[in-house]
């Protein structure tokens, strides 16, 4: 290829640092103007409560977040809220009365008693059993590893020879993944 | 999108493959890792497939639909993570017995979890065993997956158990610090993940079975569970590939950890202070910084290097760089393409949303948007009847365009369908989302839904990148490592034998 087309390295490098900049610049402006003005009070609040129930329309979703075109389920559900909202009711209070409503199927995560409580636990404590258990497999493969070399016969090795073997191997090794 | 469930089919079948291939070399007492050479690259496609599958559904619901999220934790969608996660483990952990001979019995277990876990998505879909979004696809057969799914695993368990001592590993470690280390735990973790998700699954069944009541979780439990282990593995995305087989020395470490760490930790608190303080979303960014700057400098480098050498300019030369070993670093482009489908998911947490009754001149306001019904259209075609809102947007005051959501109500069948198409503003920092969610009971006024959200555009960046990833780690490498496997295996008296295996 001849040197005219090549870009200098110096100007690649620039590049890349303004490419990378632009890059972390698009990022922070999608979080700067992400932040939450609020409108009606009252709407708000009806969406966090919404949040944490869940939609029995079969979406998956959370009767804020369910927009199947008409469900049968977030709006009776949303006005029941709204009303509780405007008479002043608690979040706990309102909630309370929704369940006691549409019944206890509507929570979006188990209640933490009970066997709701393992519902919680299970997740980390399988992480936890893992990286318990992960530390003893590296000691036995240190222990194997171990047992390995003191069943050779320890000898001297001059420095040039040491350095030819490391050589060898990092050579295969280097470009391994 | 008619493509999305053919590519789930085929990510689903063609884990039966690899699982068909290690089950024949235990069944004809194989030693070694023949099977797994053999099946490398069907694996490989089968997992992008599967991958391609995932991220469709994820459009489809977002773009076609108009779910308003890409992602429900609906079981069915589910169902299809928990293969790609098992398979996703087994893709990192074939490279410990490739090189070192270790984790054959794993690579076992791993290989028939992925291809159990796809029988197990097969039977969630088709037996309506758990309430789904999915339910169409509810049919008999689901009943003969039921069975067959105990059936199999019972068989696969005394298989592997009957033959363990062909399955015996050269497990050994020379330090703590090293990649054979680092593949363990994100073994570990991915396998937590995925019994997270099936547990969150399977709950509503598993408490109904005992306790009497069905307990219900949705969304939030996932996300409660799922984001801190997802943080996790993005740590080990950055710190794995970083060490070295066999052992990192402390000089190494600090070289390969010391700038990203600072940089990305730099970057992270400016982000703090411009907006950023959401604790997971912040945390992420920071992750997604460290992995990103750790892949640009190990391509840089080594690019570097081969520009000395062949006297290139920087491109030339990492494309040389990646044709070399394309396995290597067609993995760091699917990181890669990890990282902006995380930093598209930490958006998610500054997504903003807003429904009105809205008739033409109404108008209404989300975050600094806003947005004014200007027309509403309604037609009759031979199939549906059609709504459509003309939606001007505005923010801060200045004019950004007209959206137009529409509503389709199709006549043909049994009874009417309604469906919604959304109308999309896509930009790189975020999308403006309009959703027509239908009229008023009196069927009168038009609903509309508006969302922000935040860096969504980010998440099919990623996604066609990890795609792209895995189009080159299938590319053969140009250099042919006849050696992948040497070991000092003793030292005589005056000299050390070098063994190679090939």
């Amino acid at each position: 290829m001849p040197n005219r087309f090549r870009m200098p390295v110096r100007s690649l490098t620039r590049r890349s640092l303004a490419a990378a900049a632009l890059a972390v610049a698009m990022l922070c402006g999608g979080f700067l103007f992400a932040e939450v003005k609020t409108t009606d009070p009252v709407t708000l609040r009806v969406r966090d409560i919404g949040k944490g129930l869940k939609c029995q329309c079969g979406c998956s979703y959370t009767v804020a977040d369910c927009n199947m075109l008409y469900c049968h389920f977030r709006d009776p559900v949303s006005q029941d809220i709204r009303e509780a909202v405007v008479a002043g009711l608690s979040t706990p209070d309102i909630l309370s009365k929704i369940y006691a409503k549409y019944g206890e199927m509507l929570r979006t995560e188990p209640v933490a008693v009970g066997f709701g409580a393992v519902g919680w636990a299970m997740p980390f404590a399988a992480l936890a059993l893992g990286l318990v258990i992960a530390p003893f497999v590296v000691k036995r493969w240190r222990a194997n590893q171990h047992a390995a070399e003191t069943a050779s016969t320890p000898v001297k090795l001059d420095e040039s020879a040491v350095r030819r073997y490391e050589a060898e191997i990092e050579k295969d090794l280097a470009n391994d993944d | 999108m008619a493509i999305h469930p053919p590519m789930l089919y085929l990510g689903y079948v063609g884990f039966a493959v690899p699982f068909a291939f290690a089950m024949a070399s235990l069944i004809t007492r194989q030693p070694g890792d023949r099977w797994i050479r053999t099946t490398r690259v069907w694996t490989m496609v089968t997992w992008m497939f599967q991958s391609i599958g995932i991220l469709l559904g994820m459009v489809w619901a977002y773009s076609v639909l108009g779910w308003g999220g890409y992602w429900g934790w609906d079981p069915v969608e589910n169902a299809s993570l928990l293969p790609w996660i098992t398979g996703t483990a087994f893709l990192h952990s074939v490279m410990m017995q490739e090189k070192k001979g270790m984790l054959k019995v794993w690579n076992i277990v791993l290989v028939s979890a992925t291809f159990f876990l796809c029988i197990f998505g097969t039977m969630l879909t088709r037996s309506g065993l758990v309430s789904s979004v999915h339910a169409f696809a509810q049919s008999n057969i689901g009943d003969y997956f039921v069975w067959f799914l105990p059936l199999g695993v019972a068989m696969t368990t005394w298989l592997i158990l009957n033959r363990l001592d062909f399955l015996k590993s050269e497990a050994q470690l020379d330090s703590v610090l090293s990649r054979e280390s680092s593949f363990l735990f994100n073994n570990v973790i991915l396998l937590a993940s995925c019994f997270a998700v099936l547990w969150g699954t399977l709950f509503p069944v598993i408490s109904e079975a005992a306790t009497g009541d069905k307990i219900t979780v949705g969304a939030p439990f996932f996300n409660k569970v799922n984001i801190p282990i997802a943080m996790l593995l993005m740590l080990l995305t950055g710190v794995g590939p970083l060490f070295a087989w066999r052992r990192t020395s402390a000089e190494s470490l600090k070289r390969n950890f010391l700038w990203p760490s600072v940089a990305s930790l730099v970057i992270g608190v400016g982000l703090y202070f411009i907006g950023l303080n959401h604790l997971y979303a912040w945390v992420t960014v920071v992750l997604c910084l460290f992995v990103a700057i750790t892949i640009a400098v190990e391509f840089f480098r080594g690019s570097r290097v081969l520009q000395r050498k062949q006297n290139k300019s920087l491109i030339p030369a990492m494309v040389e760089l990646t044709h070399r070993n394309t396995r290597r670093y067609g993995g760091y482009v699917v990181h890669m393409g990890m990282v902006f489908m995380f930093i598209g998911f930490a958006g998610s947490a500054f997504n903003q949303m807003g429904q009105a009754e809205m008739n033409p001149g109404d108008t209404l306001q989300v975050g600094d948007y806003e947005f004014t019904m200007k027309e509403l259209k309604e037609d009759r075609t031979e199939t549906y009847e059609t709504a459509v809102a003309t939606m001007e947007i505005k923010q801060d005051g200045e004019l950004l365009g007209e959206l137009h959501p529409e509503q389709r109500i199709y006549t043909t069948g049994r009874e009417p369908q309604p469906t919604g198409l959304p109308a999309i503003r896509r930009r790189l920092n975020r999308d403006v989302y309009i959703v027509f969610a239908g009229f008023t009971r009196d069927g009168k006024t038009p609903i509309m839904q508006a969302y922000i959200n935040p860096l969504t555009t980010w998440v099919w960046i990623g996604g066609w990148v990890l795609v792209f990833g895995t189009l080159i780690a299938l590319i053969p490498s140009k250099i042919k490592r006849i050696a992948p496997k040497t070991r000092v295996v003793g030292v005589v008296e005056k000299e050390a034998t070098v063994a190679e295996q090939v």
